[in-house]
């Protein structure tokens, strides 16, 4: 039997008074990582890519490792791996950089799991450039219509942009089978892991994508910095987004040249202690995970004990890791979130940014309950515990 | 809070001031994308001072109870309808609701303050 302490006290965050549920969110910053940080505060700082002094080389070499780190996450390499401030950003800067390859007529195909960061970037692209945005099908069990999603790729598709893990449901999508259909067709596959990096294995060369992007704050690293990862094809041919200092090579009154590679798009001081931060925080990981009482097992315990609970409706697909969607019959649940959230127990209530889907299972919104490596059965009890009470509270 | 939920479920499910008003000046309309509530508010006001309010609310125990003590309690004259916020809203219900709640809060505000300003 695993002693979870060990776990949950590498989390400065986490104590018995508040079962944290909302890792979906954001999760609690791994002590590795507040530590690295507040080593590079307490050292001197510096910025990265301007100073000649020895405090900006020393900045200079921990950014760059933990570029290193970050790529390797998704099994690439440091000169695939983009800053970002977020995976938002990334996405943007996708949607962009990829605008000038998307004509009148052309198709952008995304998923119905999508987070409004892989819609909205989108939906402006294809306005602007008279393209279409289509939807994949949804099965009744909340899984992807893979049959109707390949129907869909043709060659009008020029982008495919798919979440691997959906913030809502927690399902699985079949990501390689879609990159090969995807480039088949010869479109470019991007996919969001937001939600996949701190649960599952991530390979960006065995999904076959050409173009991935994650946060750090969802994987018990700090907020404010993300990776766009992408294969050297798109770094090479893509306009970059954000423009400005340490992003250009040559500048004159007359011409502007981009730096090479990955450098092109980091215009602007860079984050560099969240970027050192989540590189500790991502060393962590894998052992967390290895040793922690294992998220299957805990989604089953979550599951199986919300379905028993009359006038529950959990939304549960097939293939799903550590996020569970339910509602509950005649309340709204904001009010019920409230209520939990007064009990110390965080969960998420509403439409996740992910509207469009949200709107296809419940008329206001849905609760959310989503699994960290230092949640254990006795969070997943409280929570089953107080929502009867809960319930009777507020009818 | 300083009244207790219940007080605001009651208000919540309290069915005064409900459905469409006759002789309505002015109608307006507002959502709360966040959680998908939904205001409906009609206003009569004469002398730009208002007269009568009625409300059709879907969502929460908060919002619903915002638009009722919105459609009980406000008489005022039309300019001060612009200038009450979340913070007005709290004194009328005389409940401490959260900030995290703001939006629930004041959907039916907006959508009285669209009613006034469309006419």
């Amino acid at each position: 039997m695993i002693d979870i302490s060990t776990i949950r006290d590498q989390f400065p965050g986490i104590t018995r008074d508040v079962v944290y549920l909302d890792n979906a969110a954001t999760t609690q910053m791994h002590r590795s990582a507040i530590e690295a940080m507040e080593g590079y505060w307490r050292q001197g700082r510096a910025n990265v890519g301007r100073g000649l002094y020895p405090l900006a080389e020393s900045a200079m070499k921990q950014y760059e490792s933990a570029r290193t780190t970050i790529a390797e996450v998704v099994g690439a390499d440091a000169s695939q791996c983009v800053f970002t401030k977020s995976v938002t950003e990334g996405l943007n800067t996708l949607a962009f950089g990829l605008r000038s390859r998307i004509g009148s007529g052309d198709e952008i195909l995304i998923s119905p799991f999508e987070h409004h960061a892989n819609i909205l970037p989108w939906r402006r692209i294809a306005k602007e450039r008279g393209a279409t945005v289509r939807v994949m099908p949804m099965m009744e069990n909340f899984e992807l219509d893979f049959a109707g999603a390949q129907a869909m790729i043709n060659e009008r598709t020029k982008i495919v942009a798919v979440t691997l893990v959906s913030n809502v449901l927690g399902a699985v999508l079949p990501i390689a089978k879609l990159a090969h259909f995807a480039h088949q067709a010869g479109a470019t596959l991007i996919v969001d892991a937001a939600q996949a990096v701190a649960h599952i294995p991530v390979s960006m060369r065995s999904l076959g994508v050409d173009a991935i992007v994650f946060g750090a704050h969802k994987m018990y690293g700090p907020t404010g910095i993300g990776a766009l990862v992408m294969a050297p094809e798109l770094i090479e041919s893509l306009e970059p987004m954000i423009l400005g200092g340490g992003m250009v090579d040559l500048v004159t009154d007359e011409t502007t040249t981009w730096r090479e590679g990955i450098q092109k798009f980091e215009g602007g001081s860079p984050n560099v202690e969240a970027a050192i931060g989540w590189a500790a925080a991502a060393e962590a990981l894998p052992l967390l995970t290895k040793e922690g009482p294992g998220e299957v097992s805990l989604r089953s315990q979550l599951v199986s004990g919300l379905v028993s609970i009359p006038g529950v409706t959990v939304f549960n697909p097939p293939n799903a890791i550590g996020i569970v969607a339910f509602s509950i019959d005649g309340l709204h649940p904001h009010d019920v979130a409230d209520f939990l959230g007064a009990e110390g127990i965080c969960v998420r209530a509403g439409n996740h940014c992910a509207a469009p889907l949200v709107q296809r299972l419940s008329e206001n919104g849905v609760l959310r309950a989503s699994l960290g490596v230092y949640n254990d059965e006795q969070d997943v009890d409280r929570l089953l515990e107080a929502l009867p009470r809960v319930t009777a509270q507020l009818r | 809070m300083s009244i207790g939920y219940q007080t605001l479920l009651a208000l919540a499910k309290s069915t005064k001031h409900q459905g469409e008003l006759p002789n309505a000046s002015a109608h307006g309309f507002a959502t709360n994308a966040s959680c998908g509530d939904e205001c409906d508010v009609w206003v009569r006001i004469e002398d730009d001072t208002i007269l009568d309010v009625s409300f059709v609310a879907k969502g929460c125990v908060i919002s619903r109870a915002a638009a009722a003590i919105l459609a009980e309690r406000v008489r005022d004259r039309i300019e001060v309808i612009g200038t009450m916020n979340g913070d007005d809203m709290r004194g009328l219900l005389g409940a401490d609701i959260s900030l995290l709640r703001e939006r629930c809060l004041t959907t039916a505000l907006k959508a009285l303050q669209n009613a006034v300003s469309s006419l």
